[in-house]
C-alpha cells in the first residue's frame, strides 16, 4: 500500500509540514518494500493548490495520506478518490509511519 | 478620452477622485461616463442617485460531464490550468469555484464526455444619474474568485460618444487592474503620502510601464510632511497633477456618501483643470 507523506524535507527524518497542498516535498512511501520516492512540489499557483496536490496522489495510486489538516476542496477530491487521511501534525515521518502501523493516528473525515 | 482611475493600494481615493471628476465635468457640460470596474466592492454608486435601466447577467462556461461517457482518463485534469478537474479512477469532480471558463478540458476529451454549459458569476447594470452621468457598474456575485469577465463585459457599454470616459479601477496591479486597463488612454494614479502609498505607487507604475499607457498621479490626504512620493515622482518624471489635502470636511463628506466637491466647490474648477492636464499629456 502506498502512504504520501506532506513534508518539510525530502527524508524520513523531516517533519510533516504544517500544510498539506503547499508542503515543500511530497514523499509516497510503499509499506512492503520500505522503500518511498520523494516529489517536490514546485507548483507555486494563487489558487487550487489543494485539488493539484490531491491529483498528485491520485496519479501515484495513494491509498493514504498523512498530512496537516488539507483544505476544503482537497478534501472534497479526497474524499471522491477514497483516500483515507490522517492528522500527521507534529510529527516526524518516521514517528508518523510507526504511529500509522500501531493505528495510533487520528483519521480525519 | 477614456480615463482609468487607479492605485496600487487599497483605500488611497480611487472612488474619491473617480466620482468627484465625473461630477465636475458634468457639471462643466461634458458628456461623461462613469464606470465602476471595482467589480468586487463596488461603491461609486453610493456617492450618486443611479436610476437603473438595465441589469444583465455574466456568464462564464464552465464543463458539464457526462459520467456514463468518461472514461477517466485524466486528460481535462492534465490540461487544466487551474486544478479545476480532478480525475481519479473511479470519480472526476469538478470545482466550479477555480474553473476560469477556458473550455480546455471540453477540447482534450477523446470521448466528448466534457460540454459547456453557463454559469452565473455576476451581473452589470447601467443606469442615469441625476446630474445625468451615465453610469455603469460590475458587480460580481459573493464567493466568485475573479471578476475579470465582469469588468470585460462592462467595459463593453462604453459608449463612443461621451467627452469622458472614466473607469474606477480595482486596488492592486493583478489580473482585474491589468482587464481595466485594455484600450485606456491614461491611468490617472491615486496614492497617499505614506510609505504604503508610496511602494505599492511603484509596483502601479511598473505595470503602467509595461502597458505604455500615459500616466499621471493625484497624491490624496496630501499634508506635506511626507515628501517622498514626491521625490520618487520628481525621480522618475511622472507629473503630479493634483493634489487633494488632508481635510476634514472631505472626510466627512466622503463618510456620508457625499461629493465633497459639492461641499467645497471651489474643487469642481480643479478637477477640471485635472482633465485639461490630462488631456495635454494624451495628446502629446
Amino acid at each position: 500500500m502506498k502512504i504520501m507523506l506532506a513534508t518539510n524535507e525530502p527524508s524520513l527524518e523531516s517533519q510533516i509540514a504544517d500544510r498539506f497542498a503547499r508542503a515543500p516535498y511530497f514523499l509516497v512511501y510503499e509499506d512492503k518494500s520500505n522503500k518511498y520516492k520523494v516529489i517536490e512540489n514546485n507548483a507555486d499557483i494563487s489558487r487550487g493548490m489543494g485539488p493539484k496536490a490531491v491529483q498528485i496522489a491520485i496519479d501515484n495510486k495513494v491509498k493514504v495520506l498523512i498530512s496537516a489538516l488539507p483544505g476544503g476542496n482537497a478534501m472534497e477530491a479526497l474524499k471522491s478518490s477514497e483516500i483515507d487521511v490522517y492528522d500527521g501534525r507534529g510529527l516526524k515521518v518516521s514517528e508518523a509511519l510507526e504511529k500509522f502501523k500501531n493505528g495510533e493516528l487520528k483519521k480525519v473525515s | 478620452m477614456k480615463i482609468a482611475v487607479l492605485s496600487g493600494k487599497g483605500g488611497t481615493g480611487k472612488t474619491t477622485v473617480a466620482t468627484n471628476l465625473a461630477y465636475s465635468l458634468r457639471q462643466n457640460g461634458k458628456k461623461v461616463q462613469l464606470l465602476d470596474a471595482d467589480a468586487e466592492e463596488p461603491n461609486s454608486h453610493i456617492f450618486f442617485n443611479v436610476d437603473y435601466v438595465t441589469e444583465e447577467p455574466v456568464n462564464i462556461l464552465i464543463p458539464n460531464i457526462d459520467r456514463s461517457a468518461c472514461t477517466h482518463c485524466g486528460k481535462c485534469a492534465q490540461a487544466c490550468e487551474f486544478s479545476a478537474i480532478s480525475v481519479s479512477q473511479k470519480h472526476i469532480m469538478v470545482f466550479e469555484y477555480l474553473c476560469h471558463g477556458c473550455g480546455v478540458c471540453s477540447m482534450v476529451c477523446p470521448v466528448n464526455a466534457i460540454s459547456e454549459m453557463p454559469k452565473e458569476i455576476g451581473k452589470v447594470r447601467v443606469g442615469l444619474t441625476h446630474e445625468g452621468i451615465v453610469f455603469g457598474e460590475g458587480v460580481l456575485n459573493i464567493g466568485e474568485p475573479s471578476p475579470v469577465r465582469v469588468i470585460r463585459q462592462m467595459k463593453k457599454h462604453i459608449d463612443q460618444n461621451m467627452d469622458v470616459v472614466i473607469l474606477d479601477s480595482p486596488p492592486g496591479t493583478s489580473c482585474p487592474v491589468i482587464e481595466t486597463l485594455q484600450g485606456i488612454d491614461f491611468a490617472l494614479l491615486v496614492t497617499e503620502p505614506t510609505p504604503f502609498g508610496l511602494h505599492d505607487l511603484k509596483l502601479s507604475i511598473s505595470i503602467i510601464r509595461n502597458l505604455n499607457v500615459e500616466t499621471g498621479v493625484v497624491l490624496n490626504r496630501y499634508d506635506g510632511v511626507y515628501t517622498k512620493i514626491e521625490k520618487y515622482l520628481n525621480k522618475e518624471n511622472i507629473p503630479l497633477l493634483m493634489t487633494i489635502p488632508y481635510d476634514v470636511i472631505i472626510a466627512r463628506s466622503y463618510s456620508n456618501g457625499q461629493l465633497f466637491s459639492k461641499v467645497r466647490k471651489e474643487y469642481v474648477e480643479e478637477f477640471i483643470k485635472l482633465f485639461q492636464r490630462i488631456e495635454a499629456m494624451a495628446a502629446c
